[in-house]
């Protein structure tokens, strides 16, 4: 819903106004380098990952400096415990199991000493529906927007994310969502991103994720921050679902993953 | 502290009769002042007699006065700016009536001030922080697109400030754009902006007066913490018809006014269209002819008056705007007021103002996506009953008091679907409140050199059922649940506000002054973006929102010059903010009934310095305005809940506007602005999560945009004088120097390194001409 009246704003500064852009030079602070610690733990068999790395100041090239010394294992609810191997600099993979749907999971990172640690649940699955695209005639050029059809389900909250790749890159939108306004009903979620436009032929990979309700807040926060500076919130760094542990920044997730490849007609 | 403060107060006040007593035999005139061409009551004229130094009147809001003095002959001096003074001679034997016209210096085409007869009002009074517009300087103030308007010229006034390019929503000395208590002919105005602030909803064709009181709020204000800007609209001309309009760039505007009968009765009829869409008609591509953008402000008011101590008015304004883009979504929203008044004159002592008020602000915004339908709608609306009563005990005493009850009713997102729309319908409980407040206030001259204005405000606000209302801990989770009725009281809180306001006069040209007042406030405004958005969200205070309360404190030092056509003013202030709202990140504002559980609470603080250097008439006139201030505000969990510096907090801000009369029959005119830039949040560092290169973010607002500078230039164009009308042409160039002003500043990977990270700077206007044409018969 705020999306939709994002793009009301979009198009009336697009109509109303001629902005410029310019690149410019900015004397910026520089922060203490922080921890960024990223797990994710799926529905889908093979080996969980983890990574571990560092900040950089913002006018360095963006080569992540990996921390290569940590102690990474992920733990169930019951208990067991799957350790990590470092298989490349920085990239924790766990022994191989799939994770479970209503299933808690721990992940625990021991970095110089110190112990970090952050809890996820895995929702129940929701499965893609369907998937189209919608072409809308805004401005001179049509306008291609991705549609992920799906059954919400009803009298429970669900949280999802979904990621984009088209022609195997990223796309930057962060389309984080929840069934706050459509429990239970069938969800037409309009993809709407301004980072890469979709070109008849374009290869596009849909992942459609279930997440947890931290993981939503976090996705959701991190949506705002890339929001349009027209009705721009305060940027701030999403709270991390890290607890008893000493500041560190990224997440752990254990959600529910499906994907689709289409190619643009 | 109240307790004494109320005890000083019921002490002075039989002083006051004691004057009376051992006074020798008075008499009082009373009446009004009036434009002699348009018959309209002028606020704020001075009426004094020659004879007696430290005696003068000022006429009230309404226009009415009263003045006491011993029997005799005496020279009556009657002053405005931008009027011919008069002179009338008068013996003074009985209790007399008088209604006195005022000349209009436009009309008689020359500047003539008796100078000496000109009241230094702010000399004499000990009001402090308060700036009222000359409206014809407003007019020929240049603004973007040729739009004059009344909110852009108070942002040139020092303590105040705006946060960007073209933004309506202003911010006085640190308090936020929701602390301003913006009033016309009343009414509270929620969302004084049109399309995101770049205009506001003041069709000045249809303003008669506009006060802005920074500090030292009177005591019959109330309800808003920083400021009062009190809009008032004209009576329409009652001796004559006349037609006034514009044609410009992108709006056009038309006025008639005229008598019903003859100096008793008269309407106004004002109204404004833009018509930006008009132009996307013009488009190739069909969806932009589809789309509309548009806005129009209509207003309109009648009065009737029974005879010299009965008036009755009416006035309404209804302004909306129109968003949308055919078959996929439409958005509108707008404000509505209505003013019922009464002014009854009981005696030549006593006056009465009695208004029945009614204000709306509703916003809707309806996507016909098939499948994803929905419409989504927001209200809030009051009910007001306001008795204001002034009484002129002596020559030297006045008092003012009053009562006033408001009813609120807040509807912050109903949403309404289709069958077969992916978005449920759902209904968010309203919330009813009631304000009331009781106020009395006394202005006292001590002799030739104090002048006291003290007062109280003793206001309540009541939170009502029916509904169901959550409490949440301080952790945010819901701790208590009330089911409450149709009438029961959820809760109440009670407030005290004491205002006080001294002046000293150390001679006819300079004074010293102080003030304190505590202001409330139970309506917040819980807002996503600094820039006005029809999704702002409403809402009273509650078992969780306490009332907002600011105290200020604020000295000056007044000083008025060759013959008060200069006016300085110095002033400072301090203020302290308690109970403010902001959201926790990631808060979901719109449709949640659980909004209350998103909120944090803190306090903020704010001071400063303002310097005002003012040549009132000649050929040359203007301003300067210099302020130099602090505004920082404390948040739990931000900042590690140190203060931080407010977005608005801009350390210096200085405007100066100036006015040349060349000819009689072109007048040039030119602003300028520079301020320090807003505090922002620039990432200072960056990390990789997702895929993604992502921004870490240190404290908030520790880092500052560029600063901000523009000029402006106007020429207005008087056609040939004409028997039968007058016609002028207003040009208008915004933004002269073409400064690339930042509107935002964003960080994304250089298009050439993506592993290289690069600020782009976005603005919006460059320079920008308009060109208005304007006609009155």
């Amino acid at each position: 819903m705020a999306v939709k009246y994002r793009l009301a704003i979009l198009i009336f500064l697009s109509l109303a106004i001629a902005s410029c852009k310019k690149v410019i030079d900015l004397k910026l602070g520089n922060a203490a380098q922080q921890l960024v610690i990223e797990g994710n733990v799926t529905d889908q068999s093979g080996p969980q990952l983890v990574t571990i790395s560092r900040t950089l100041p913002l006018d360095s090239t963006n080569s992540f400096p990996a921390v290569t010394n940590a102690d990474v294992e992920i733990i169930d609810r019951n208990g067991k415990v799957y350790s990590t191997i470092q298989r490349s600099p920085g990239f924790y993979y766990s022994t191989s199991f799939t994770g479970q749907p209503n299933q808690t999971y721990q992940v625990r990172a021991v970095v110089d000493g110190k112990t970090y640690r952050a809890v996820s649940t895995m929702p129940i699955k929701v499965a893609i529906d369907s998937v189209a695209l919608s072409v809308q005639q805004i401005g001179t050029s049509p306008e291609k927007t991705i549609i992920v059809y799906y059954q919400d389900q009803p009298d429970t909250a669900n949280q999802y994310r979904f990621v984009l790749t088209v022609n195997g890159v990223r796309v930057k939108q962060i389309f984080a969502m929840n069934d706050q306004f459509n429990d239970g009903k069938l969800v037409q979620a309009y993809l709407y991103q301004d980072d890469i436009k979709l070109k008849s032929g374009d290869h596009v990979n849909i992942e459609m994720q279930c997440i947890d309700i931290n993981m939503y807040t976090y996705w959701y926060t991190f949506s705002q921050q890339s929001a349009n500076g027209f009705s721009s919130t305060t940027p701030s760094n999403p709270a991390s679902d890290f607890f008893d542990s000493p500041p560190v920044l990224g997440y752990f997730s254990a959600h529910t993953t499906e994907r689709r490849d289409i190619i643009i007609p | 502290m109240y307790k004494r403060f109320l005890y000083i107060l019921f002490l002075l006040i039989p002083l006051c009769f004691g004057n009376l007593a051992y006074a020798q035999k008075k008499y009082t005139i009373d009446g009004s002042v009036k434009d002699a061409a348009t018959g309209e009551t002028l606020i704020g004229a001075t009426v004094r007699l020659q004879e007696i130094q430290q005696n003068g009147a000022t006429t009230n809001n309404y226009g009415f006065f009263s003045l006491t003095a011993p029997g005799g002959d005496y020279t009556l001096v009657i002053s405005y700016v931008g009027y011919a003074t008069t002179t009338q001679l008068i013996k003074l034997n009985k209790n007399a009536s008088l209604n006195i016209l005022l000349a209009s210096n436009n009309t008689l085409q020359e500047i003539s001030i008796s100078s000496k007869a000109h009241k230094s009002e702010n000399i004499d009074n000990p009001q402090m922080g308060v700036n009222r517009l000359d409206l014809n300087q407003v007019n020929n103030v240049p603004v973007i697109f040729g739009e004059k308007d009344v909110i852009k010229t108070i942002q040139l006034l020092p303590g105040v400030k705006s946060t960007g390019e073209g933004n309506t929503g202003f911010y006085v000395r640190g308090g936020n754009s929701d602390q301003n208590l913006i009033l016309l002919d009343e009414a509270v105005v929620y969302n004084a902006s049109h399309l995101f602030g770049f205009f506001s909803t003041f069709n000045s064709d249809a303003i008669k007066d506009v006060a802005l009181y920074k500090g030292g709020m009177p005591a019959e204000y109330g309800g808003r913490l920083s400021s009062v800007l009190d809009i008032k609209m004209l009576d329409g001309n009652d001796k004559k018809l006349t037609v006034q309009g514009g044609i410009g760039l992108i709006s056009s505007r038309i006025k008639v006014e005229g008598p019903i009968v003859a100096d008793k009765s008269s309407f106004m009829i004002s109204a404004r269209r833009t018509y930006a869409d008009v132009f996307l008609k013009l488009s190739p591509d069909s969806s932009t002819r589809g789309a509309s953008l548009y806005f129009y402000d209509l207003n309109a008011k009648f009065h009737y008056r029974f005879d010299d101590k009965n008036t009755v008015y009416l006035s309404g304004y209804l302004g909306k705007d129109v968003l949308g883009l055919k078959d996929n979504f439409a958005t509108n929203w707008g404000n509505q007021t209505g003013t019922l008044r009464f002014t009854h004159i009981f005696n030549n002592k006593l006056f009465l103002n009695s208004s029945l008020i009614y204000s709306d602000y509703n916003f809707l915004v309806e996507s016909f996506t098939t499948n994803n339908d929905f419409k989504v709608t927001s209200r809030i609306r009051d009910f007001n009953l306001k008795e204001d009563f002034q009484y002129f005990f002596s020559d030297n005493n006045t008092l003012s008091f009053g009562v006033n009850g408001t009813h609120h009713t807040i509807s912050p997102g109903d949403i309404q679907s289709s069958n077969s729309s992916d978005i449920n319908p759902q209904k968010i409980q309203p919330r009813y409140g009631l304000e009331s407040a009781a106020y009395v206030s006394d202005e006292w001259k001590l002799g030739s050199k104090v002048d006291l204005l003290y007062g109280a405000r003793f206001s309540t606000f009541s939170l009502f059922g029916p509904g169901k209302f959550t409490t949440y801990s301080a952790a945010d989770v819901a701790e208590f649940y009330g089911n409450y009725n149709r009438g029961d009281i959820v809760k109440t809180y009670i407030n005290l506000e004491p205002r006080f306001s001294l002046s000293y006069k150390l001679n006819d040209e300079n004074s010293l002054k102080a003030s304190y007042n505590r202001n409330t406030q139970n309506i917040h405004l819980i807002s996503n973006s600094t820039a006005s958005s029809p999704t702002d969200l409403y809402v009273m205070s509650s078992n969780n929102i306490k009332p907002g309360v600011s105290d200020q404190l604020s000295m000056g030092y007044f000083k008025n010059f060759a013959n008060n056509q200069y006016e300085f003013s110095s002033e400072v202030y301090y203020k302290a903010l308690q109970n403010q709202v902001d959201y926790k990140n990631g808060a979901e504002l719109i449709a949640n009934q659980d909004v209350e559980s998103q909120l944090i609470y803190g306090t903020g603080r704010a001071y400063g310095l303002e310097l005002f250097f003012k040549k009132h008439y000649g050929k040359f006139n203007g301003w300067i305005g210099y302020t130099l201030s602090k505004t920082e505000n404390k948040f739990d969990g931000v900042n590690n809940g140190n203060y931080f510096a407010a977005t608005y907090d801009r350390t210096h801000d200085v405007s100066v506007v100036g006015i040349y009369k060349l000819s009689t029959r072109w007048t040039l005119s030119s602003t300028f602005v520079y301020a320090t830039g807003n505090a922002v949040t620039y990432p200072h560092g960056k990390y990789v999560v997702g895929g993604l290169t992502t921004f870490y973010y240190a404290d908030r607002n520790t880092d500052r945009l560029p600063a901000y500078s523009r000029l402006d230039l106007g020429a207005t164009l008087e056609g040939k004088p004409h028997k039968h009308y007058h016609s002028s042409w207003t040009f208008g160039l915004y933004n002269a120097y073409n400064r690339k002003n930042p509107y935002t500043i964003t960080f994304q990977e250089n298009p050439d390194d993506p592993t290289r990270t690069q600020a782009v700077k976005t603005s919006l206007f460059g320079r920008i001409p308009s060109i208005t044409y304007n006609f009155n018969f």
